[in-house]
């Protein structure tokens, strides 16, 4: 059988989708996520400005967020994806719901390696006179550096994962190749290929973090 | 940072140069429902420009929370903070920021940014203050040398020892150039030696650069080495304040005592004394409190020579404090007659040091 053989351009074209939308998804994750962890952070009882309404509300949605399940997320929010870029199908079409799911993930992640911030730099920092925006980007952020980083790694390694299964339901890459092309169509080395390469970017990816955070940890 | 004039505020008279701190009935209760606790209760003190000013008490005396009153870290409950003329509770969120630049604090676990150097930690004030880049590396150079750590600048606080990671507190807390400094405990996670020097650099800081320094400590040594005056905390009150030499020579509350008693009074003074009355049984340990005044002279020896009197010196030691020195001698006195006894202790006593038979 034909299909049997392992299409190159194709494989290449999976691996393209999966890194495009674990990149995107990544970043904007990422920004989404740091700035609800620092909102979460600084509203709560021991924060910067504390306001138990804001910190309440924004708890509440990062708790129902995370617990959906990410392929039922998928489903739901079919009709904001198509608002928000036009089709339900391919690659761009999984980034709301990858993002939608990793955010929350990482706001969480982002508000407990804020609370390891030793208090007293903070409370140094207020006593030489700065504003709360500059204690956030002068020492909330920088101190918890090393946290934030290995944060993004563990989100980005579940967002490699999430696109798989993004893919199972036409959002391409290698989760869909795998499924589509390997899976059903019984295509092992289709399989097996685009198994060991998720792997393979799984470990680039932990590599990295691990790397970053080492670099940045001066404790 | 104010003329020099007198001025009239919320009916108050002030005038500069009377006092840099002035707190009026400072009350801080912290409470629940339930039960509220009066963490500083009902305290006044006033701190003259240009003084080192000690307070000492015990952990959970409300000394910390006092000191955080005087820069708003803590808002007080009631009464009034006034430094350098200003109401603090009346300055807007800006016009605080800008006063606490120049109140300068150190701390206890140094609260240094892990993830700056040595001269970026310094540089963190004056980068909240928007001094331009090229000052602020000048001034850290400055900095760095007025506390001895040339060479350090590019070092982490994770490659540097307790009482140089205290150099860089106290540096960070100079770079605005504040009139005051507040030490929170600076010196009790170090050791004697390291504390030594830094109350040395302290006291140099003082006296070149003229800066109000409150000490906050449960370490009389501390107050004794650089304090002029100083205030006892006890339970979210001042139980007695006055100069370190009267506090020192003349106790009265119970606190006080404890405190200057843990100081001239070792435990091993307390054991040998048991040890040699229970050897000479009848004999007697004297405890004499030399000052200022007859610390430098040769009394003892004269009162030993004008009666051929046979007597041991137990324990001895010379304290210095930051106006003179004291000196407490212990003597074991076993042979001779009453009237030698006597005689010798009038020649001590002629001479104002205080004898105690313990």
């Amino acid at each position: 059988m034909a299909t049997r053989s392992l299409n190159l351009e194709q494989l290449l074209e999976a691996v393209w989708e999966t890194v495009y939308m674990t990149f995107v998804s990544v970043l904007f994750a990422g920004i989404i996520g740091l700035f609800i962890g620092i909102l979460l952070f600084c509203t709560s009882s021991s924060g910067l400005f504390r306001n138990t309404v804001v910190n309440k509300i924004m708890d509440v949605i990062v708790n129902v967020l995370r617990a959906v399940p990410f392929i039922i997320l998928l489903i739901l929010i079919i009709p904001l994806t198509k608002l928000l870029v036009g089709t339900s199908l391919g690659a761009k079409a999984a980034l709301p719901s990858l993002t939608l799911a990793a955010a929350p993930f990482y706001a969480r992640l982002c508000m407990i390696a804020f609370m390891e911030v030793d208090k007293g730099t903070i409370e140094a920092s207020r006593s030489m006179g700065a504003t709360n925006l500059q204690i956030i980007t002068k020492v909330l952020i920088p101190e918890a550096l090393p946290a934030l980083i290995s944060g993004i790694t563990v989100t980005a390694i579940s967002l490699i994962s999430y696109t798989a299964m993004a893919g199972a339901i036409g959002a391409g890459g290698l989760g869909n190749l795998a499924y589509m092309y390997g899976f059903a169509r019984r295509n092992n080395a289709v399989l097996y290929t685009s198994t060991v390469i998720i792997v393979l970017i799984v470990f680039a990816v932990q590599w990295t973090g691990d790397t970053i955070v080492k670099k940045t940890d001066k404790r | 940072m104010h003329s020099s004039r007198p001025y009239i505020e919320d009916g108050i008279f002030y005038r500069k140069g009377e006092s840099m701190i002035e707190l009026r009935n400072i009350k801080k209760i912290f409470g629940t429902r339930e039960e509220s606790i009066h963490a500083v209760n009902d305290v006044s003190l006033s701190i003259a420009d240009g003084e080192i000013f000690g307070i000492i008490g015990y952990s959970g005396a409300g000394k910390s929370t006092l000191v955080r009153i005087i820069n708003q870290l803590e808002e007080q409950s009631a009464g009034d903070v006034i430094i350098d003329g200003r109401i603090m509770q009346k300055l807007s969120r800006k016009e605080l920021n800008e006063q606490r630049q120049k109140i300068g604090m150190i701390f206890q676990h140094f609260n240094l940014l892990w993830s700056r150097t040595v001269a970026q930690n310094i540089a963190l004030p004056l980068e909240f203050a928007g001094v331009p880049k090229e000052e602020r590396r000048e001034k850290v150079n400055r900095l760095i040398h007025l506390v001895g750590l040339d060479g350090r600048e590019d070092a982490y606080p994770s490659e540097l020892s307790g009482g140089q990671k205290q150099r860089v507190g106290i540096a960070r807390a100079l770079a605005n150039d504040p009139r005051i400094l507040l030490s929170d405990e600076a010196t009790s996670a170090l050791d004697p030696g390291t504390t030594e020097q830094i109350l040395d650099l302290l006291k140099q800081i003082n006296r070149e650069l003229g800066i109000t320094i409150i000490m906050i400590t449960h370490q009389m040594e501390v107050v004794q080495k650089i304090c002029t005056r100083m205030a006892v905390m006890s339970e979210g009150r001042i139980v007695e304040q006055g100069t370190v030499k009267d506090l020192f020579e003349h106790p009265v509350h119970e606190i006080t005592k404890r405190f200057v008693h843990n100081v001239d009074e070792g435990q091993t003074v307390e054991e040998l004394k048991e040890e040699l009355l229970r050897k000479y049984p009848g004999s007697k340990v004297l405890r004499c409190s030399f000052t200022m005044n007859n610390v430098d002279e040769a009394i003892l020896a004269e009162a030993i020579r004008s009666v051929d009197f046979p007597v041991s010196i137990v324990d001895s030691r010379i304290m210095a404090s930051s106006d003179g020195s004291y000196g407490v001698t212990y003597i074991h006195v076993y042979h001779g007659t009453v009237e030698q006894y006597n005689r010798f202790v009038t020649v001590l006593v002629n001479h104002a040091v205080k004898v105690e038979v313990l």
